[in-house]
């Protein structure tokens, strides 16, 4: 199978799932309780033509098929909207949030990755001995650990305490930013580093048992190219489960956004969710699903090139 | 599908609060209740002040959003015609001068001076168009709440507008201030491309400062507006940054980022106060917090089950335990600090000290169930919105009492959306009325009272009552009708006020205000605030 045939697939299967998802979501907003007219008023009074001049100017009376065709009408030539909450188009409200959820994210990856592999692969040469059962063990803390309360943790010790990074906010654009991101993306890393590292040692234990390792160190092969060969073999899972946990990045973003009082998608995603802003939730939860779409492509894509079993298996079908 | 604000705060609350009050307990810059205040200079100012804001700001449009952090912004760079001071009175603003020619009219003078941020000058024209746009439901669906019918909108004169009502009201005068209803910008600028209130367009209005930058969710930067009329303000700059969670606020506060802090939760003030230099303030948030009881819902359908219910309410104990003082016991609706507008806190305290008592008495309450079509005891639910975590406590304190009766009471937390969407659906028995009004004269008991009250209650004499209140030229005789429709709810067993809240504020070493009070933030704040040297 070429690469470009894979791609394409996936993207036509990206673009499918994109749209049943897009369905899916507006159709829980409409289910859910609450309603706009009350999250726009608040609790108060609210006269009959106050409540129909809204109901008119949101179109909330029309049937479900109805909202659901003309907001997909409008998104497919790339109009996603204006948000109810605030009166501005959606796209002027992702500005500026897009970047900081995903230096955020990119960020944390890099940390998780980079910290967490070469743990677990210590761990896994060190089998049994207390350096393994040492970052197993702070793994096994890391996945535990909620992201906000390491947080809180961080920004009492590196911020308050130690004073090398700020509180809270973004700062103004380049190393600033990420000077002030760095303890945040710190705070999301622990959790996915951890499980990172706990993937890593499992995917190279097993290679480690496998019979061909024990055959190149017999044939007298040096350290450095016998793990050069099992991390190969070791690659396909770490590279799998690394793709799902950065996918989880965004998720887990939230709480830490909230802690370090950061203006990214994760915060703007909770508060449009409870205010019932449909056209906000939509654009994020499908930029989201975008992301994760590519992510995961991005690694089946990897898996593909870097195993021949698995390789030899998709030119088979 | 757990609901993602519900969750952050189940578990902030169920982790955070114990882990960074125990870490700010013993933080570095805390000192035990050090209340030094350096000497203050009226006329000093600061390069920048920053203020942390307890929840976030997606817009700077009041019209739009009508939050009340948006009209703490709004204090700073729009004004009405009128203004209000320290103690909700009027006061001027873009007008020098008002009157009311008779029950339904009003005539203002404008100043001739007055000019927005971008140094144009705000013209009768621009006063009219921002009357209409801010009382358009469609556009400004926030502040339409607060603009009654009118027969006419006119210049009449170079400097005069009139005001012409559809019919007399008791609140029309605060209608055009900047604490409720009225932001004045140009009409050229908001008719120009962009969204009101954006990231992108900010807003234009003639206030002390215009903004100069706003980050949604992040921050928004002002700057002393150069063409402003008034006197100069005293800052340079100020920032509102937007820290939505209690415990990153204390830390920044500790480490002395934020000048003001707002929305400091009851349960830490003692830690905030400890901080050096600090004043940590509480007073009335004007909000009202108690049960509603529908009496169309069996069983609240009789009056006995309605006062056993009032009567196992301890109050005092949720104020005093829960609460640690930092709130009052409601003894009627409409909180004092907003009746006594207009006739003084005397008057406002003699009005609501004349209202019904029920006192906390578990066996008169169990005497009185007994006597009802349920005297075993019943169950029902009680749900609370989650934008206040204070409530879900109290709710809990009130299921103990109501379960030493009889009555099993399943406490609930759902989004602030679904809850006030609920409100008054005839299916609840029990509900929380939680009342936060932004501005002077937004009274709960207006709409509590009314015809259309949430509770499904009907008593016409009450209706009545509060539709005089509504329209009553003379605030005295506002005040008494509304005692007299609130004494009958009480009655009835309607309502089981429980606390009036209060709003606890940080001010830093570098700072002290002068008069403050509920409404500070709504006023010309900055020249009431004090750098200290």
């Amino acid at each position: 199978m070429s690469v470009l045939a894979f791609v394409g697939r996936r993207v036509a299967a990206l673009a499918a799932m994109l749209v049943v998802l897009s369905f899916l979501v507006f159709a829980l907003l409409y289910l859910a309780p609450g309603d706009l007219v009350h999250s726009l008023l608040g609790a108060r009074a609210v006269t009959p033509q106050a409540e129909a001049a809204i109901r008119a100017q949101y179109h909330l009376d029309d049937p479900f098929w109805v909202q659901y065709l003309r907001w997909l009408g409008a998104a497919l030539h790339g109009d996603f909207g204006t948000s109810v909450r605030t009166g501005t188009p959606v796209a002027q409200m992702l500005e500026g949030r897009v970047g900081v959820t995903v230096t955020l994210a990119a960020i944390a990856g890099v940390l998780a990755v980079g910290v967490g592999v070469p743990l677990g692969v210590r761990a896994a040469r060190r089998r049994g001995s207390f350096e393994d059962r040492a970052i197993t063990s702070a793994s096994v803390v890391g996945v535990s650990a909620p992201g906000f309360a390491v947080g809180l943790v961080l920004l009492y010790v590196f911020a308050v305490m130690l004073g090398w990074f700020p509180l809270y906010g973004v700062g103004d654009g380049g190393l600033d930013r990420l000077w002030h991101l760095a303890l945040p993306a710190a705070a999301l890393a622990v959790g996915v580093g951890a499980l990172v590292v706990k993937v890593t040692r499992t995917a190279v234990l097993r290679e480690l048992d496998q019979d061909y390792v024990t055959f190149a160190r017999s044939r007298g092969l040096s350290g450095a190219r016998v793990l050069r060969l099992y991390l190969r073999g070791a690659a396909v899972p770490i590279v799998t489960s690394v793709g799902l946990v950065l996918a989880s990045l965004v998720g887990g973003s939230i709480l830490v956004e909230t802690t370090f009082a950061l203006p990214g998608l994760g915060v703007l995603l909770a508060d449009s969710i409870t205010f019932k802003d449909v056209p906000v939730v939509q654009a994020v939860t499908l930029l989201l699903a975008t992301f994760i779409g590519v992510t995961t492509a991005v690694v089946d894509l990897f898996a593909n090139l870097a195993d021949p079993r698995v390789r030899r298996a998709a030119v088979a079908r | 599908m757990p609901h993602p604000s519900l969750l952050r705060r189940a578990l902030v609350a169920a982790v955070a609060v114990p882990v960074v009050v125990g870490l700010a307990a013993c933080a570095p810059s805390s000192k035990p209740q050090a209340t030094t205040t350096a000497s203050a200079d009226p006329t000093k100012g600061l390069d920048q002040l920053t203020v942390g804001l307890n929840g976030s700001l997606s817009t700077l449009d009041v019209g739009q959003s009508g939050l009340l952090l948006t009209y703490y912004a709004a204090a700073l760079t729009e004004q009405g015609l009128v203004g209000i001071d320290s103690t909700g009175k009027l006061t001027p603003a873009l007008a020098t001068s008002w009157k009311q020619t008779d029950d339904t009219t009003w005539v203002y003078e404008l100043r001739d001076d007055a000019s927005f941020s971008d140094g144009t000058p705000v013209t009768t024209d621009d006063v009219i168009f921002s009357i209409n746009l801010d009382r358009d439901a469609k556009k400004s669906p926030s502040t339409a709440y607060y603009w009654p019918a009118l027969k006419s909108v006119k210049a009449t004169g170079d400097h005069e507008i009139t005001i012409k009502l559809a019919a007399p009201s008791a609140t029309f005068g605060w209608t055009p201030s900047s604490a409720a209803g009225l932001f004045v910008t140009s009409k050229k600028f908001y008719e120009s491309s962009g969204t009101y209130g954006s990231a992108q367009k900010l807003v234009l209005g003639s206030g002390p400062y215009r903004v100069t930058e706003f980050a949604p969710d992040s921050h928004v930067t002002f700057e002393r507006n150069t063409h402003y009329a008034g006197t100069a303000p005293k800052y340079k700059t100020v920032r509102f940054d937007f820290i939505p969670d209690a415990n990153t606020r204390l830390l920044a506060f500790q480490q002395g980022s934020l000048d003001i802090a707002l929305g400091v939760p009851v349960d830490q003030s003692k830690t905030w106060a400890a901080t050096q230099g600090a004043q940590v303030k509480a007073v009335s948030d004007l909000s009202y917090q108690g049960l509603t009881i529908d009496p169309g819902v069996a069983p609240f359908d009789d009056a006995h089950v309605r006062r056993a219910v009032a009567q196992a309410v301890d109050k005092q104990s949720i104020v005093t335990g829960i609460l640690k003082d930092d709130a009052s016991v409601a003894l009627g609706i409409t909180a004092p600090a907003q009746l006594a507008v207009g006739v003084g806190q005397d008057a406002a305290d003699a009005a609501v000290d004349s209202l019904p008592k029920t006192a906390f008495d578990l066996d008169a309450a169990k005497a009185e169930l007994a006597k009802s079509s349920k005297p075993d005891g019943f169950s029902t639910t009680l749900t609370y919105p989650d934008s206040d975590a204070n409530l879900g406590k109290v709710s809990l304190a009130i299921a103990e009492s109501l379960k030493k009766i009889g009555i099993a009471v399943d406490v609930k937390e759902v989004p602030a959306s679904t809850w006030s969407a609920d409100l008054g659906n005839g299916k609840q028995g029990l509900s929380w009325m939680s009342y936060i009004p932004p501005v002077p004269t937004d009274w709960p008991s207006d709409w509590l009272l009314s015809a259309q009250n949430p509770a499904g209650y009907t008593n016409k004499e009450m209706a009545s009552l509060t539709a005089a209140a509504a329209t009553a030229t003379d605030p005295q005789a506002r005040v008494d009708d509304v005692m007299r429709a609130t004494s009958l709810a009480l009655e009835d067993g309607i309502y089981v006020p429980v606390y009036w809240g209060d709003s606890i504020t940080a001010f830093g070493s570098r700072v002290t205000p002068r008069t403050y009070s509920s409404y500070y933030f709504l006023t010309d704040w900055t020249a009431a605030l004090d750098a200290t040297s």
